[in-house]
């Protein structure tokens, strides 16, 4: 800085040098940050640094810790690494020429999935906020809404320490985005150190947030969209209202549908703003497909959310749509063929990449539309207005035939030439569906015989590539979705934007002392193997009165949970607002942003930590304290990979799953019954002390949606966590596990610290096994001595004292031991 | 091994063997018989401990085989460490043997699995196992953990 800084904080001086690095340049961004948040009780008490603009090595003190705690797991095997000119090197074999080891390798892999990830969605960012700027001009103001104040947590804030005002600050922000996803991808091929590169997995993810953050931003201030922390906060329970009909069996099929796809809802919004103003948005149907759909609910309630990304393909090819409007998305997928067989005009605005299509851009709006109505299948047009333009003139004049579709003696037919000797389309199925065996049925049965096959189909085609007998396996997927079609339903909330600090305190204290097992959230892109699974895992946890967020894809897909004796969709069953027993949406897939945010506001709460620029100190508050689970369930585009890695560098355990989970090739797992493994520092004082194996993963694969839930609740304790916050976790724990498997827990012991958090409706149970299988001693409903992991048997008083962290000050950072409070330090000599 | 025989006397005669057992089981019927049924024969017959994952645990358990609710991955996770610790089997295996898991799921994870060796008992060929059984169409599979059953000997 040119000129020394401070700034005055209670009755503290603070020179802003001694916080901040390096603050040349971003002068303004620094002290208005501290000025609004910086906490003057942490600053006398700890040494803080702020790391506005943060690099991945400005994180690596809190990255090294979760990386040391859970060592990556490398599943699958690089084989050989082409990353330079003097390559291919055998890394099966030792180190490459250049030194790289394959554990790095695999590390370099992993961080390219994530970039991969992060990118998809800096483009959608990017092209977002141009075209906003171009629209409503630099100065156009942005609030995260009127319930936010200055100490409301954004990862925009974590990485940048901006407190975006207008649409040019959010230009500064994705210009950081930018340059971190260079230097990332660049890292990609030239790291040597799998550590080094795994944090740098973590910061792709944070990163992506940011990005996601700024698609928000301009999402509600530019474009319409609803946020609940604009609303009566009395409302909230039921703000935005159950209204939002989905599934291809709610779609009027009677009158034109034109579907948008993908990630970018502009199209979208101009081509329903131009249905408005001409009093013409009755007569066609609107329908989304992935993140759009999530999207225009937000400002169109009569839009059909139909699938996730994951499955579209199914949806093109059904062909419900006359036209669809598309862009990139999280997952690229061949649709075009799947179209032009259903007989579905195509008008595609990505602008980084054809999908093979004529460049009608610079053509006139007749003209494109008279060429696709004499037989061109689609057209490329990367000029918003002008695409939605197109898309309202030919929906309502295209008229298309359902000839496509197999019939079911047509599908009989080709059933019979299925082999009994054969079901290779078993072995490359990556959900592992008998479609083989189930096929062989259809003969007899009709296509309900691959009922379950459908549902567990995402049309990758694998099936239909290796099939010896060349038999058509995605039409009859189609033919049996078509059967069904009626029933293909779903309701639920649109999206409701951020949650606010002064909500998330509200749960705060309803988690920790309330009779609430926990937060958590749930994700997910729609590859999982059942259809209303998401919506079971979301009812079962909920309905338990634990607080549950969604976004994304998966908020869709819950809403197809439908409780028969009820009547009722998940949705109807529960309210909205961020708090005990209530299933929150949030939005589409750039909402998932809000999901962590809301998260790491309640350290700001609980312990007053300032969030600007401040990430690691927030996120080792958060992982020690009462950090949410989340769920993924049907994990497969690569921003799955980076959004999962944002969600770890919060301090929050990932359960994902099912099959496609088990792809990922990367776990973050440690080993909990090595006691010595687990302990952390005492805030004041320093000293290392032991805890019990809490969360004993980050990132863990399940195979089934019971075990999705038992896991959950097994990460779901942390060490500092008072009693009641344990118990109703335990209980909850042992519960899922009784109910789903008829055992308790492997591990469930090595969570007691009290017979006060045995769950009572087990107590009698678990004490006798304490005592029998454990050896613990036990008077009656007590423990008397606990055994410490070591093997010692001791009086439960000195057990507390000497293990575990209930209630105490605790941190994983040296750097956030109470300033000479360290063993020597002169608080201790005091 | 290039025979039943072989592969039944191996299993026969290894210490620490661990097997596994995956979603599929309860999933998967071979010709009107659950996949569960032949783990629990494979695991009754060589007496094993078996660590069982997804939901297999209650099905196993009603077969009367030892049998305690383990997650996957966790299991792969620790072979890689220099204490094993799971209640599951005292020792470190040195054998794990992999049963109604798809391709997709436990193709992956074999390399990763350290200091022991993997049999996979599934309808297609793993290369990354130590062993593992070959292709086969459904009804093949059947026949295969049939005979595989069969040279186990009686109970
Ligand atoms: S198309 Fe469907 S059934 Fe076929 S392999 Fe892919 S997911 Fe499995
Ligand atoms: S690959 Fe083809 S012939 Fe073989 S089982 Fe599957 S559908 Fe039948």
């Amino acid at each position: 800085m040119p000129e020394k800084k401070t700034i005055r904080l209670g009755n503290s001086i603070i020179d802003v040098e001694e916080v901040v690095r390096d603050g040349r340049g971003i002068e303004d961004i620094v002290i208005d940050a501290m000025e609004s948040d910086f906490q003057e009780a942490r600053y006398r008490s700890f040494n803080q640094k702020l790391f506005p603009f943060a690099d991945a090595a400005d994180l690596a003190e809190w990255d090294g810790f979760l990386v040391r705690q859970y060592p990556p797991l490398y599943t699958g095997s690089p084989g050989t690494c082409s990353d330079c000119p003097r390559g291919p090197c055998d890394l099966e074999a030792g180190k490459g020429l250049c030194g790289l080891e394959k554990a790095a390798c695999q590390a370099r892999l992993s961080l390219r999935r994530a970039c991969r990830g992060s990118l998809s969605q800096f483009m959608d960012s990017r092209e977002l906020l141009n075209y906003a700027v171009k629209v409503f001009g630099p100065e156009h103001p942005v609030e995260w809404g009127k319930m936010h104040d200055r100490s409301d947590a954004s990862h925009i804030g974590f990485m940048t320490a901006i407190w975006p005002r207008c649409l040019a600050d959010l230009d500064r922000v994705l210009t950081y985005v930018e340059e971190q996803l260079n230097k990332l991808l660049v890292a990609s091929f030239t790291g040597l150190d799998a550590s080094e590169l795994e944090q740098m997995v973590l910061h792709a993810g944070s990163v992506l947030l940011v990005a996601m953050n700024v698609s928000e931003l301009v999402k509600m201030n530019c474009f319409g969209f609803i946020n609940a922390s604009n609303e009566d906060i009395m409302q909230m329970i039921n703000w935005p209202p159950v209204n939002i009909l989905g599934g291809l069996g709610n779609v009027e099929k009677e009158k034109p549908v034109l579907t948008f796809l993908g990630d970018n809802f502009l199209a979208a919004w101009c081509a329903i703003k131009q249905l408005q103003e001409e009093n013409r948005a009755g007569q066609v149907e609107i329908c989304g497909i992935g993140p759009a759909g999530h999207d225009i609910v937000r400002f169109y309630d009569q839009c059909r959310v139909l699938a996730p990304m994951t499955q579209a393909r199914k949806i093109v090819r059904y062909g419900i749509s006359d036209v669809i409007v598309a862009s990139a998305a999280c997952i690229d997928l061949n649709f075009l063929p799947d179209a032009v067989a259903a007989g579905t005009k195509v008008i595609w605005t990505g602008r980084e990449k054809n999908i093979g299509l004529p460049d009608y851009t610079d053509e006139p709006v007749a003209k494109i539309v008279a060429e696709l109505l004499t037989g061109i299948p689609g057209a490329w047009i990367r000029h918003m207005e002008k695409a939605a333009a197109v898309a309202v003139e030919l929906v309502q004049k295209v008229s298309r035939s359902k000839e496509h579709l197999l019939s079911e003696d047509a599908a009989k037919k080709e059933a019979k030439r299925c082999r009994a000797d054969c079901d290779c389309c078993h072995g490359v199925c990556p959900n592992g569906l008998l479609i083989g065996q189930q096929l062989r049925k259809l003969p007899a049965e009709g296509v309900g015989a691959l009922k379950e096959i459908e549902e567990g189909c995402y049309l990758c085609g694998r099936c239909e590539g290796v099939c010896p007998e060349k038999i058509p396996l995605e039409d009859i997927i189609i033919a049996v979705l078509n059967g069904r079609v009626e029933e293909d339903k779903l309701k639920m909330r649109a999206g409701r934007g951020p949650v606010a600090r002064v909500e998330t305190t509200a749960w705060a204290f309803g988690s920790m002392w309330g009779n609430c097992p926990g937060i958590f959230h749930i994700l997910g892109c729609g590859d999982a193997r059942m259809r209303e699974e998401l919506g079971w895992i979301a009812y079962n946890l909920t309905w338990r009165n634990a607080i549950v967020f969604t976004a994304g894809c998966a908020a869709g897909e819950i809403g197809r949970y439908f409780n028969r004796e009820k009547q009722q969709y998940v949705y109807e069953q529960f309210g909205t607002e961020a708090q005990v027993r209530n299933l929150i949406n949030l939005g589409s897939c750039t909402a998932c942003s809000h999901i962590v945010d809301q998260a790491l506001k309640w350290p700001r709460t609980g312990s007053g930590i300032a969030h600007y620029g401040n990430f690691a100190e927030t996120a080792d508050v958060e992982y020690n304290v009462i950090a949410p689970t989340l769920i993924v369930w049907g994990a497969l585009p690569d921003r799955m990979y980076a959004l999962v890695a944002a969600w770890v560098r919060a301090g929050m355990s990932v359960i994902i799953g099912p099959n496609s989970g088990f792809g990922w090739n990367r776990y973050l797992m440690g080993n909990k019954w090595q006691w010595e493994d687990w302990w952390t520092y005492t805030t004041f004082g320093g000293q290392k002390r032991y805890v019990e194996p809490s969360p004993p993963g980050m990132i863990i694969p399940v195979e089934t949606k019971e075990e999705a839930l038992t896991q959950a609740l097994s990460v779901a304790m942390r060490p500092v966590e008072i009693r009641d916050g344990r118990q109703i976790r335990l209980d909850t724990y042992v519960e899922f596990s009784e109910t789903f498997f008829k055992e308790f827990p492997d591990d469930w012991q090595l969570f007691v610290r009290s017979d006060w958090e045995l769950p009572l409706r087990y107590k009698s149970r678990l004490l006798k096994e304490l005592k029998e299988k454990f050896g613990w001693e036990i008077d009656r409903l007590r423990v008397k001595r606990a055994r410490h992991p070591d093997g010692r048997l001791m009086e439960i008083g000195e057990f507390n004292k000497e293990y575990s962290s209930m209630a105490m000050s605790i941190t994983r950072l040296k750097r956030m031991i109470a300033r000479g409070s360290e063993p020597g330090g002169k608080e201790e000599n005091k | 091994m290039n025979s039943f025989t072989e592969l039944a006397n191996a299993l026969k005669s290894r210490k620490n063997v661990l097997l596994l057992t995956g979603y599929l089981c309860d999933e998967m019927e071979l010709n009107g018989r659950r996949l569960v049924d032949y783990a629990a024969d494979i695991a009754l017959k060589l007496n094993l401990p078996v660590a069982a994952t997804g939901n297999t645990v209650v099905a196993l358990k009603e077969r009367g085989v030892r049998a305690g609710k383990k997650v996957l991955a966790e299991m792969v996770n620790l072979t890689r460490f220099p204490h094993w610790g799971d209640p599951v089997i005292t020792e470190r295996p040195e054998v794990m043997v992999f049963i109604g898991y798809p391709p997709g799921v436990l193709k992956p994870l074999l390399p990763a699995v350290k200091g022991a060796e993997t049999i996979v008992l599934g309808n297609v060929c793993l290369k990354e196992a130590t062993f593992s059984l070959p292709d086969a169409s459904l009804s093949q599979y059947r026949l295969n953990l049939e005979s595989l059953i069969g040279e186990l000997g009686g109970f």
